[in-house]
């Protein structure tokens, strides 16, 4: 791997001085102003007339004192800030950790630690955001901890070797101390966020009391500057690195167009929620905001953006590659993970369900319908409980999303066929029938009354409204039972299949 | 002042002497950790493979052969010492590997079995560890080749006796050919 290890400490000092020294010079020169300001004000004040204004400069006895007080400041806000920053980054946005049960976490577990023993053996920590969008990013913080994680959606819809070409360009980042500092900065001024936001609220509480206001005034516009001061500094310094991480992600895989061709299908279809409100988007391989503007070149453009122009990155990396724009666009992604049944076959199936298979544990929970025990199935990663005798299934509402992003499926005539009817009832109708809520089920974990509900993207599944097309089939005229106290779903027999062909149809 | 000068010359060059001196001893130990973290990832291999033994037992009874070779193979490779016996015992083990899969597709139940194709993503990820493992002691390799053959360095490397590494390479010939794909 390119960088040695003292090589890399010495990066880390830098890093550190050069955030903190910026931390104590932007202190200080605000305690510098504030304390000229009012102390040529204040005999004004005190007296009460204007004409006693007197600015003077400051004595170095005054600056030493400002400078050890800016100082103190800024150690404080620096450690105040670098407390469980992972952490408070993590849950910001929404990342989980990993589940080994689930093959396609697996795959991704597997991808990072072949990419780290191209680097000589270095740990990482792996986590997923449970999105239908692709994006991918990497933290890293002073004690040594590197965080890299991606989307659901990246995972269902890229395979084996661009997973491994964007991990390696996370793992770039993060070996070229790119992740440290995006860190370290996006954390400093997030506080300022922080403070803007509560700020904004408390002020509109006391209106009563008018020079609370003025100081609220003066905070506030000194905490925006400070926060668009740090978007620029951000900005400043990541273009150039997104470059060098993708330059380095392909002598890490050796692989230039698996990884355009990852850059080309995120972009199509990046994760924009949640995101937009922090300034976090420097961490990201392709960033969540400024769709529009990414995709314009030019001063303005690359003046305000975080990330470099995504056609320009791709083209660099297919020129090392040898090919040319079409026929990448026109490549297809095929099939990830090896699907383990084959194609749909209705009677085939029908024979089958009556059979006790070897190979599935019996499942804990017992069908609510035929009140046998279900059977414990692998299903596109999830584990998830099928009753072999009416195949409904039983599962974790937040495994749904994995479920119909990931397409391993081959779907019947018969599966289309309802499926577009149902798609033509959902449009028809502008107001749905009513459910029928006198034989609901029991919830097999526990045991309380199921709620019929019509499907709907947004609340069962967690793909947001505002933004996709999937709002004209919202909610969709087919009905699931809900467990509204222990989160699970039971789908009757092909709903599940029949959720996947429409939202595939959507893509 | 100009009395101290070659005092100043000489602490320098003593300095860029010691510290260049480290640089390379730390090259070199580089470079054996990265032949290692190779024997690593082999070692992983050889413990997967009894496991893939015992998955594919039940199924496929009539194959006999097939299991027997890869298990002679594994013995001879985990027994290999000298880095010519290893390289040839790895390789042996590889093509094997190879038939018993090409076996393994006749046997549908077997393919959707869930062990099976857990094992199969493992090998899979433990073939890629082995080749960027290998990737890596080559790089290394580079590092280290290049840091001694530059110029200030080259004469440091004399007195220090540090000689030049040999990276990984193909040694059959025929690996090199493109493979022709046929139906």
């Amino acid at each position: 791997m390119p960088y040695l290890f003292f090589e890399v400490e010495r990066q880390k000092n830098s890093i550190i001085w050069f955030l903190f020294s910026l931390l104590v010079t932007l202190y200080f020169l605000c305690a510098f102003t504030i304390w000229f300001i009012v102390k040529g004000i204040w005999p004004a004040i005190l007296e009460d007339n204007l004409s006693k204004i007197n600015f003077q400069p400051l004595i170095t006895k005054e600056i030493l004192a400002i400078l050890i007080f800016s100082f103190c400041i800024a150690l404080i806000h620096w450690i105040f800030s670098q407390h469980q920053v992972i952490e408070k980054i993590l849950s910001a946005i929404n990342a989980e950790p990993l589940n080994p049960a689930d093959k396609y976490h697996q795959l991704l577990k597997n991808t990072i630690e072949e990419a780290s023993v191209a680097c000589g053996g270095i740990y990482f920590e792996s986590y997923v955001i449970p999105s239908a969008n692709l994006n991918a990013f990497s933290i890293a913080d002073f004690s040594g901890r590197k965080v890299v994680g991606v989307t659901e959606g990246l995972l269902a819809k890229l395979n084996r070797g661009e997973i491994q070409a964007v991990v390696g360009h996370e793992i770039a980042h993060i070996l070229n101390g790119d992740s440290l500092f995006m860190t370290v900065s996006s954390s400093l001024f997030e506080l300022y966020s922080a403070i803007l936001k509560n700020l904004s609220e408390s002020s509109r509480r006391s209106r009563d009391t008018g020079s609370f206001d003025l100081l609220v005034y003066v905070v506030f516009i000194l905490v925006f500057v400070f926060e668009r001061l740090s978007y620029f500094i951000n900005i400043s310094i990541s273009r150039e690195r997104e470059y060098r991480a993708d330059a380095v992600s392909v002598r890490v895989t050796r692989d230039p167009l698996s990884l355009a061709h990852s850059l080309y299908l995120i972009s199509k279809n990046r994760m924009t929620e949640k995101i937009k409100s922090t300034n976090l988007s420097s961490i990201f391989i392709i960033s969540p905001r400024y769709k529009n503007l990414e995709e314009q070149e030019g001063f303005l453009a690359d003046l305000l953006s975080t990330h470099p122009p995504i056609k320009k990155r791709i083209e660099i990396l297919l020129a090392m590659a040898g090919i040319d724009l079409k026929t990448l666009e026109n490549m297809d992604s095929g099939v990830k993970i090896k699907p383990n049944k084959p194609a749909n076959n209705e009677i085939n199936e029908f024979k089958q369900s009556f059979r006790p298979s070897e190979q599935s544990p019996s499942s804990k929970f017992s069908c609510p319908i035929c009140f046998q025990y279900m059977e414990e199935l692998d299903y596109e990663g999830n584990i998830v409980g099928r009753c072999a005798f009416c195949r409904g299934l039983f599962l974790k509402r937040i495994d749904l999303l994995r479920v119909i992003i990931r397409n391993e499926e081959s779907f019947s005539k018969e599966l289309i066929k309802n499926a577009e009817s149902i798609i033509q009832n959902t449009k028809n109708y502008t107001a749905f029938p009513l459910i029928n809520k006198s034989n609901l089920i029991e919830c097999p974990q526990c045991h309380k009354k199921m709620q019929k509900m019509y499907f709907s993207w947004s609340l069962d599944v967690g793909i947001p409204e505002g933004e996709n097309i999937l709002k004209e089939i919202e909610p969709l005229y087919l009905v699931i039972d809900k467990c509204t106290w222990c989160d699970f779903v039971w789908l009757d027999r092909n709903k599940l299949e029949v959720i996947q062909y429409i939202y595939e149809r959507y893509q | 002042m100009l009395i101290y000068l070659p005092f100043i010359l000489l602490g320098s060059f003593i300095m860029w002497f010691i510290l260049t001196y480290n640089r390379l001893i730390m090259l070199r130990q580089r470079v054996k950790n990265a032949w290692s973290q190779i024997d690593v990832q082999l070692k992983r291999r050889h413990d997967l493979i009894p496991n893939l033994i015992e998955a594919v037992k039940g199924y496929m009874s009539y194959e006999k052969q097939t299991l027997e070779n890869v298990i002679k193979a594994r013995t001879q490779a985990t027994q290999a010492t000298t880095v010519k016996d290893k390289a040839g015992a790895e390789n042996l083990l590889t093509s094997t590997l190879r038939s018993l899969f090409a076996v393994v597709e006749n046997y549908p139940d077997l393919k959707a079995n869930q062990n099976m194709l857990k094992l199969q993503e493992e090998l899979t990820t433990t073939e890629n560890r082995i080749s960027f493992a290998r990737q890596y002691f080559n790089d290394e390799v580079m590092f280290y080749n290049t840091a001694i053959k530059s110029i200030p360095n080259n004469l440091i490397a004399n007195i220090g006796n540090f000689k030049e590494e040999v990276s990984f390479e193909i040694e059959d010939p025929s690996h090199r050919e493109v493979p022709q794909v046929k139906f």
